[in-house]
């Protein structure tokens, strides 16, 4: 049984499918970024892509954060001073908002810095 | 999943009372509630029933087949952390809400597996040519299953060879013995209860689901 | 179209990769969607018997009957297996319809595989497994790719070497005009 000039070029081309398949699955999801939502008792963790109100519960009353086009940001918080809602958006690395009479601590990261922040905070 | 194995093949339970295509459009009939359930609970007590009366209708379930699905979906989806962060084990975080989607996920696809296992049966006609050449391809099916027992690994080509020339001599193939009829048993009150019970806990579980939530 | 010699022998086929699937049950199988493709050893020969309408009626027989012994046709599993095989019998065909006699079965199931388990890969990401399977899932392509130069190396031999076959092959050319 010998090969014939297609099954060589079939079996390359397959092989190089079968490479950039996995060099494209090893590139997906690399760069998405998150939230984490510390409360008192609580951390939560939601990715960017993906829009939703998350809503938790401080010694004040309720906070809503709204995650909306990759970024983050309390939308209302039954605190007195609502300064959280003035921080605005956040969505890079180190980023961070809080509501401080609620107690919620708000930071935003991607994937890759998180192990850069790790390394420095600890 | 599971092949029929001759001599070890199960009886089916459900053949003696219900119709081919009751079971069939039965088992469709689930299929929209089964989607829109979401309470884990109810859906993990429906994936028992529907592994139950699996097995009842003679399939054999491979268990470690399916806690294996349900575990890699999980996997997968844990991968990207949403929700409340339960633990850290080493770079994954394990949140709720992945912990949730996944098994959710799972439940949901063998569960549908599970139902398609008990309404679908090889005695289901399609209708049709394509009915009557499936019919035909069932005959020699069930041909080779009882030939292959002369085949043997070490010389896998050489054996079928022979099995093949034996059964389907070429120039001979062209009248296929009548797929041995089978007998289709039907119990009108066994089919109102099946009806009912299966669709009562599936549809009455999407019901539950509103009220409770 | 179809005479009752070629409806015959679609159903023989397709009973013939019923019973290798059942064979192939007996290995055990890393991930679900992942097989050796054994089934499609009758498929993969069938492109040397059948003429284009019943070649494609061959793999609708063979994805329903399996569907239908196994009772996944009320499944997720039907569909994939529809997509899959659909896919990848339809590159086969154009391979050996485009570059024969330059390509032999090994180079036929190599591309056929490929495309099933690309398919069976991108549904079940995109239906079960979510994003994040991206990073793993494309690496069964590579198994798949083994598979595949084995099934085609079995297709090979056995077309060389069956009498059964030369047979059928032999019937065949008798009767189409």
């Amino acid at each position: 049984m010998k090969l014939r000039i297609f099954d060589v070029i079939a079996l390359i081309f397959s092989l190089g499918v079968f490479l950039l398949f996995t060099i494209y699955g090893r590139s997906v999801n690399q760069d998405e970024g998150y939230v984490i939502i510390e409360t008192e008792d609580d951390q939560l963790i939601y990715p960017l892509s993906e829009d939703r109100d998350i809503r938790v519960e401080g010694p004040v009353g309720e906070s809503l954060i709204r995650i909306d086009h990759g970024t983050a940001r309390f939308e209302s918080s039954d605190c007195d001073d609502d300064l959280c809602v003035h921080m605005g958006e956040i969505h890079g690395a180190g980023e961070w908002a809080a509501c401080l009479p609620n107690r919620v601590f708000l930071y935003t990261g991607g994937n890759e810095d998180d192990r850069e922040v790790d390394a420095g905070v600890y | 999943m599971s092949p029929r194995k001759r001599g070890r093949r199960r009886t089916d339970h459900l053949a003696r009372y219900l119709a081919p295509p009751f079971r069939f459009w039965t088992g469709l009939a689930l299929i929209p509630a089964w989607f829109m359930i979401d309470l884990i609970v109810l859906k993990f007590l429906l994936v028992l029933l529907f592994a139950l009366t699996a097995g009842l209708a003679g399939k054999k379930i491979r268990y470690l087949y399916f806690f294996f699905l349900i575990g890699s979906i999980t996997f997968f989806h844990i991968l990207t952390p949403v929700g409340k962060i339960l633990a850290e084990i080493g770079p994954f975080r394990i949140t709720s809400g992945a912990l949730e989607t996944g098994v959710a996920k799972g439940l949901t696809l063998c569960g549908l597996v599970f139902l398609s296992l008990f309404s679908v049966t090889p005695a289901l006609k399609l209708p049709g040519r394509v009915g009557g050449l499936l019919a035909r391809m069932f005959y020699y099916f069930e041909e080779i299953l009882d030939g292959r027992k002369k085949i043997s690994a070490s010389n896998f080509i050489g054996s079928l060879d022979d099995v093949l020339l034996e059964l389907f001599p070429p120039g001979k193939l062209g009248e296929p013995g009548e797929a041995a009829a089978q007998e289709i048993r039907s119990n009108l009150a066994v089919s109102v209860l099946y009806l009912l019970f299966m669709g009562g806990a599936v549809w009455g579980s999407l019901l539950l689901q509103y009220l409770i939530v | 179209m179809f005479t009752e010699k070629k409806l015959n022998r679609i159903a023989l086929l397709g009973a013939f990769s019923m019973f290798l699937s059942t064979i192939e049950y007996l290995f055990p199988r890393p991930i679900p969607f992942m097989r050796l493709g054994l089934a499609n050893l009758p498929v993969i020969l069938a492109l040397e018997l059948l003429p284009a309408p019943s070649y494609f009626l061959l793999v609708l027989m063979k994805v329903l009957g399996q569907a239908l012994v196994n009772g996944t046709l009320a499944s997720y599993v039907f569909l994939f297996s529809l997509t899959g095989s659909f896919a990848s019998a339809l590159v086969m065909w154009l391979c050996y319809r485009g570059l024969r006699p330059r390509i032999t079965f090994i180079g036929i199931s190599v591309m056929g595989a490929l495309t099933s388990n690309m398919a069976q890969i991108v549904l079940s990401i995109t239906f079960i497994f979510g994003a994040s399977a991206w990073r793993i899932l494309p690496l069964f392509l590579g198994i798949g790719l083994v598979s595949g130069v084995f099934i085609g190396i079995f297709a090979q031999r056995f077309s060389d070497k069956s009498r059964w076959w030369a047979a059928m092959k032999k019937e065949a050319l008798h009767e189409s005009p």
